[in-house]
């Protein structure tokens, strides 16, 4: 299933993204399709939104985020809300990172029975 | 300075903010509702036994708190008395955050049986019987055709329209900070050496930015800070965790009917926030603007003075921090110079 899955994802990868400023999520899953985040400059404990863009066409997808402070201990105290904007683009809103350093950005990405685990860490000041 | 250090002494400004209106309370920037509000703040028939204002315990020549470790109302409370400067700047109000807006914090007081011991019933008796009572109908129109409840929401506002207008002035930070950001040379060689160092160990190995961050020097949010929680008598204060079970009840937030905005704005945060284990115990962090006129500090008054507070955190007693909360504090094991240059640091965001 998980082949069947990648050789889907393979075989029509859409173009993405057109914006330099996207961040590749790392995935210990070499079938996982290429996800990329987008933001701009990170506020300490204010809302913003993540843009999430999974390259991959697999029909629906579910898409959920966190964050964390793997040095701290610590997550999020709000649950950000997620938009499917279509093509594979998500929103995140209502992000907060409450305190400035290291963030771990998790996202996960569900395509039918498969399950794929990404994540990337970004310093907040 | 490196880069990193200035980017981080540059996030805790520009000073003041730019004023701007509630839109969930009509009456926000209106003059006559804040002098209205004035007047409501400091009249003793806003409560039960007619002899407590607000201005009781936020006395305007105490920096608008009490210097008390426990406030006193129809007994001693649990908690400190916080001063209202820049209190409309917060997101979450009071030590636990009941409330999400400040016309709501201020029904907290009038309504609780052991502070100004109200119901809504007698509240708009006490309006009725007041001095203000011609001034309260010239904002919100006939008292006789209002719900005791309207009247009460009517008078936060008018509170909270007064309370708005708040704000600290500039402080010789804020003069350092803006001289940093043009590197005026000359103008930030007038900021003293010694909360200069202050400054540095405050954004640097201190780690004390990293809850009291932003021009208001605090993130808004809810920590353990090591101090106890457990009161007299067995009973324990939650903090956090019973702030959050009180802000979900209440019909008073920016998501529910009492607001005057029809956007919501601002509701995300009651909507969105997470309950977590770790709340328990932990309270707001305080803005540190004028902190050196407001002690005693922390959420129970225990430290009586600014160099107990300094000290609490060179030697944090980590057995008191939760076992499964968050790693942030640390003993810092700093020398008595040190703490000096803490304290010259914090009076640079006093003397405005």
């Amino acid at each position: 299933m998980l082949v069947a899955l990648f050789l889907m994802f393979a075989s029509s990868v859409w173009a993405c993204p057109d914006n330099q400023r996207a961040v590749e999520l790392i995935s210990a899953d070499a079938n996982a399709p290429p996800v990329f985040v987008d933001m701009d400059k990170v506020p300490v404990s204010a809302p913003f939104s993540v843009f999430i863009q999974v390259c991959a066409e697999s029909g629906p997808i579910k898409l959920d985020f966190d964050a964390d402070m793997p040095t701290h201990q610590h997550g999020m105290n709000y649950t950000p809300q997620i938009t499917d904007l279509g093509d594979g683009e998500f929103q995140a809103s209502g992000v907060v990172f409450h305190m400035p350093g290291a963030w771990r950005l998790r996202v996960k990405v569900t395509a039918g029975s498969a399950r794929f685990d990404y994540s990337t860490e970004i310093s907040v000041q | 300075m490196t880069d990193a250090e200035i980017e981080k002494i540059l996030s805790h400004g520009p000073w003041p903010p730019d004023a701007t209106h509630d839109p969930s309370n009509r009456v926000s920037g209106d003059p006559v509702a804040i002098a209205l509000g004035e007047m409501l703040f400091n009249d003793t028939t806003l409560s039960a036994g007619r002899d407590m204002s607000c201005a009781t315990c936020h006395q305007p020549d105490q920096q608008f708190a009490d210097g008390l470790p426990r406030a006193i109302g129809q007994k001693r409370l649990d908690r400190n008395t916080q001063s209202l400067w820049n209190a409309h700047l917060n997101r979450w109000f009071g030590w636990s955050g009941d409330t999400d807006n400040l016309w709501a914090q201020n029904l907290t007081p009038l309504f609780n049986a052991d502070e100004m011991a109200l119901d809504p019933e007698s509240l708009q008796s006490g309006v009725a019987k007041s001095q203000n009572l011609a001034s309260y109908q010239r904002v919100f129109g006939p008292l006789d055709a209002q719900s005791p409840m309207d009247t009460s929401v009517n008078v936060s506002k008018a509170l909270a329209a007064y309370l708005e207008t708040l704000t600290t002035g500039r402080t010789s930070f804020d003069s350092f900070r803006d001289a940093l950001a043009t590197r005026d040379q000359a103008a930030m060689a007038d900021y003293p050496e010694a909360a200069l160092r202050g400054l540095r160990l405050f954004v640097g190995h201190g780690n004390c930015a990293t809850c009291h961050s932003g021009p208001r020097f605090s993130n808004g949010e809810f920590h353990d800070a090591g101090v106890p929680y457990f009161l007299e008598h067995g009973r324990v204060d939650a903090g956090r965790h019973g702030g959050l079970q009180t802000l979900m009840s209440s019909p008073f937030t920016l998501d529910g009917a009492y607001s005057d905005d029809p956007d919501k704005t601002g509701a995300w945060a009651v909507r969105s926030v997470r309950f977590q284990h770790s709340d328990f115990g932990t309270f707001r962090v305080p803005s540190l603007r004028r902190v050196t006129l407001t002690a005693p500090y922390m959420h129970d008054g225990s430290l009586p003075d600014l160099r107990a507070v300094l000290n609490h955190y060179n030697h944090i007693d980590m057995e008191r921090l939760h076992a499964d909360g968050e790693a942030i504090l640390r003993p810092l094991s700093l020398r008595d110079d040190d703490l000096n240059d803490l304290a010259a640091f914090l009076y640079t965001l006093s003397d405005d």
